[in-house]
């Protein structure tokens, strides 16, 4: 049963991903500009031996259709082809930013898990009162104030003023980083031993941790609120009280739990966001992640990093919905059949 | 139904939530993240805070990028260099002296003695044959430089002998760019380079040379990654002064704001991607410098000459009145306040033969009597083109809509057309744009490469306009020719005053860089090409 359902999921999975390099393909070749001109100088590109010699090597000699086909083949070899902009395997570079941004989304997502769900819970039992609307206005001011420029307050008012918090980037600048061994500087330094590395580190992410959090938690906070809301009002809570639980316990374990569906659909998706766009975040706080290289690879035409990039983002989607739908199970025990 | 809650629970919670607020700051106030500075003094090492999400790579011989210039100065030596202030002296570097034939023709070089590349080999004239002939049939971006030469010989271990095709007055000059730095041959051939012919598909020595440098400069690269820091380590056995920063460490930091912030706090020593309106926002009495130079960029507007794309500007006249209708003290004064200069023609002010007083001021009697001279007395449409994205610091919208208020005024009825960077770039090669907004940085600073980029018939900026005057084509061949700068000033004023009686290009703004330094920084002079000498610098 698990099998059959794991094996349409993946069939479902693999559609979806080669609709979205299709689509990424196509509107990235449709646009009307010259793939070289954002690599070549002025003058270079005025030279025909060094423009055939590009096109050449980026296959963009040949038709439309056989590039594709050629870039297909390669995917499925493992093969994501070469950036023009960096030179190097798109899955190289791929692998050498995801990971500070993994790093940066799993922080924002705990904020937004940690003080978002409890937020959500207190104002759906303090209904319509101060503390409601005092909730609901956190959440809010969250979600609608644009990212960027939360960032810029937040580093303006904790760093610069305040100078609680340590400037941007992901470590001290007078600090050696460590070798590279996960590409995540939290893990990195402890394999390293570096204690004043890790400390640097951490202090480093909570700010772009709380600002990108923040923009999401108004998102958790809202969708516990409302179905903490609903499950409130449904009919086995009024037993459960009539059974002489406590509130604590009827909240805490009856009613939570059917709630926490919805949060769980939404957390997923915005989970999945974070990861695929803290751009702004990342150019506040001169993160290095793969925010800034998908934009620059977007504005360069940079094709196989364009499709690099949108290809991860599928993954990251269709891997994190599944990983939502497994929850289901875990807390609805009618979805498991 | 509510129950009601115990007051004591309630206490409970809010003192934990004061304890927790009271906690977090005194832990950050006592700043157990600000570790303490490892390994050399904060003093020996220097912080500079920069967007350097322009690399592509760190091999001399195939970067064409800002930042690359600047790390490639401090890491390989040049043949001869130019320094602030006088950027037309020519001063050696690695050659100690030279000659050239009276022909133009043959330039001897004599390499100082002593000089080690960070391996330990001595920088020898193998050394420069085999980089001037990577840098040549590699055929990448910066191939160009090595276009005049025609033979390359090592006379001795410290004697080259450069042969040109023809005769070049520029290239000496060009010998100062970091693209012709001199590579470690034994070194760069271990790791797979080559100076043969066939360089462009045989040599794989790039991918090492992004990492590591191969370089005898004051610096040596020791540690890289894209789009987070580079960091330059001062060598030991540097053959010329030692320069004072043992370390200097390059932050990739993008926004310009982020970075006033960590310069006046003090956490970086130079900030460099500041503008004008940064520098307007610095809190008074913060201890940060700025630092004023001028670039040797150009933002200009492309007229085309192309009969075929715009009828009533393929007219001289109607050029030139369009030239006479700009407000162009209202464009430097009010635009950018006062952070940026207008030399006559595309010549930046600082290379040889610019003459400020040849500049054209705006005449609108003059523009219409123009345009009905043309025939057009009561004005015509046209399209102007531009990309979004600012023009090298400049705002390109307000620009537009300046040009198009001020050609409105005589008449001419412009409509303004943005797009998106990239495929405005592939239209304006194309040759398409009837009137379009564009930049231009110095390959080198020698007239010649504005000369033959925007006056020569086909130059690269030239052939977008279909600019095509036989004269303009001779007298950029003579500016070449002429090894005496006096006579090659004339040369160049000479067609200056050609390019203002066509108008294939109108200039508009050579914007001022600004730079946030820390008042503790000695000797911070804004370079044109590598935006400063870092070894010059000091505490």
């Amino acid at each position: 049963m698990l099998l059959h359902y794991l094996r349409q999921r993946l069939a479902f999975a693999g559609v979806a991903l080669l609709g979205v390099v299709v689509v990424a393909f196509l509107v990235a070749h449709l646009v009307p500009a010259d793939p070289l001109a954002a690599v070549l100088s002025d003058i270079a590109t005025k030279d025909p031996s060094i423009r055939a010699q590009y096109m050449e090597r980026w296959g963009l000699d040949r038709p439309l259709p056989e590039q594709f086909f050629y870039y297909l083949k390669n995917v499925a070899r493992g093969d994501l082809g070469e950036s023009f902009t960096t030179r190097r395997p798109v899955l190289q570079d791929l692998v050498q930013y995801v990971p500070a941004t993994v790093e940066l989304s799993v922080a924002a997502f705990a904020v937004s898990v940690v003080f978002g769900v409890p937020l959500g819970v207190w104002a759906a039992l303090r209904h319509n009162r101060s503390a409601d609307h005092a909730a609901r206005f956190i959440s809010l001011v969250g979600a609608a104030s644009p990212i960027f420029w939360t960032g810029l307050i937040a580093l303006y008012v904790f760093y610069y003023l305040l100078r609680w918090a340590p400037g941007p980037g992901r470590l001290d600048p007078h600090q050696v980083l460590p070798p590279v061994v996960t590409g995540f500087l939290l893990l990195d330094s402890l394999i390293a031993g570096r204690v004043d590395a890790f400390l640097s580190a951490l202090g480093h992410i909570i700010l772009p941790a709380l600002v990108l959090g923040w923009f999401i938690m108004g998102l958790t906070a809202r969708t516990t609120r409302s179905a903490l809301l609903e499950v409130l009002a449904a009919d086995y809570l009024r037993t459960a009280r009539a059974k002489g639980l406590g509130e604590r316990r009827v909240v805490g374990i009856h009613a939570l739990r059917n709630a926490l569906i919805p949060v769980l659909t939404v957390a997923g998706l915005a989970f999945a966001s974070l990861l695929s766009g803290a751009v702004l975040t990342e150019t506040v706080f001169a993160w290095p992640g793969i925010g800034r290289y998908a934009v620059t690879a977007a504005t360069r035409l940079d094709y196989p990093a364009i499709l690099g990039v949108t290809l991860l983002t599928g993954v990251i989607y269709i891997v994190v919905n599944f990983i939502v739908d497994l929850l289901y199970g875990v807390l609805d025990p009618r979805i498991r059949v | 139904m509510q129950r009601a809650r115990s007051p004591v629970h309630r206490r409970s919670r809010l003192l934990a939530l004061s304890v927790l607020a009271v906690i977090l700051p005194a832990l950050a106030a006592t700043g157990f993240w600000n570790t303490p500075v490892q390994g050399q003094g904060r003093a020996e090492t220097l912080i500079v805070l920069r967007n350097i999400d322009d690399y592509v790579t760190n091999d001399p011989s195939r970067q064409y990028e800002y930042s690359a210039q600047m790390w490639d100065e401090s890491t390989y030596d040049t043949l001869v260099t130019l320094e602030a202030p006088d950027f037309t002296k020519i001063q050696p570097k690695l050659a100690e002296r030279w000659e050239i034939s009276k022909d133009g023709l043959t330039y001897t070089f004599h390499l100082r003695g002593g000089a080690k590349f960070h391996s330990g080999n001595p920088v020898t004239a193998t050394d420069v044959r085999f980089s001037f002939r990577r840098l040549k049939y590699l055929e990448d971006n910066p191939s160009f430089f090595m276009d005049p030469v025609k033979d390359i010989q090592a006379t001795n271990d410290t004697t080259v002998k450069v042969t040109l095709s023809a005769p070049d007055a520029s290239w000496l000059a060009a010998l100062a760019a970091p693209p012709t730095g001199i590579l470690d041959s034994k070194t760069v051939i271990e790791k797979g380079g080559t100076d043969a012919e066939n360089a462009k598909t045989a040599d794989k020595a790039t991918s090492w040379l992004n990492e590591h440098t191969a370089g005898s400069g004051p610096y040596d690269l020791t540690s890289f990654r894209r789009n987070e820091q580079a960091v330059l380590e001062r060598t030991p056995s540097y053959w010329g002064a030692k320069p004072f920063f043992a370390k200097i460490v390059f932050l990739h930091v993008k926004d310009g704001t982020t970075q006033r912030e960590m310069a006046e706090r003090g956490d970086a020593d130079i900030a460099q991607d500041f503008d004008s309106d940064i520098v307007a926002k610095i809190a008074p009495g913060a201890r940060i410098k700025i630092v004023e130079g001028l670039s040797m960029n150009q933002v200009y507007m492309a007229v085309n000459t192309n009969p075929q794309v715009s009828k009533e500007l393929a007219d001289k006249r109607v050029r030139q009145a369009v030239s006479y209708a700009i407000d162009y003290d209202g464009i430097i004064k009010g635009l950018v306040r006062d952070a940026g200069v207008r030399p006559p023609a595309m010549f930046p002010i600082g290379v040889l033969g610019v003459d400020l007083s040849m500049a054209r001021q705006r005449d609108t009697a003059k523009a219409k009597q123009l345009l009905a001279e043309a025939g057009y007395p009561s004005g015509f449409s046209v399209k102007l083109n531009y990309w979004t994205a600012p023009l090298l610091g400049v705002p390109s919208e307000p620009l537009a809509a300046k040009l198009q208020a001020d050609l409105g005024a005589v008449g001419v009825k412009v409509s303004l057309e943005p797009k998106e960077r990239s495929v405005m770039i592939t239209e304006y090669r194309a040759g398409k744009p009837q009137l379009m907004l564009a930049s231009w940085s110095p390959d080198y600073l020698d007239p010649h490469p504005w000369a033959d980029a925007f006056y020569r018939k086909g130059g690269p900026a030239a052939h977008r306009v279909s600019y095509d005057n036989p004269k303009a084509v001779e007298l950029v061949a003579a500016g070449d020719r002429e090894l005496d700068p006096a006579k090659r000033a004339g040369i160049y004023k000479e067609l200056t005053k050609v390019a203002l009686d066509d108008v294939p290009f109108i200039m508009l703004i050579q914007p001022k860089s600004f730079v946030g330094v820390n008042p503790s920084i000695k000797g911070y002079a804004i370079h044109p090409i590598w935006f400063v000498t870092l070894s010059r610098l000091s505490r």
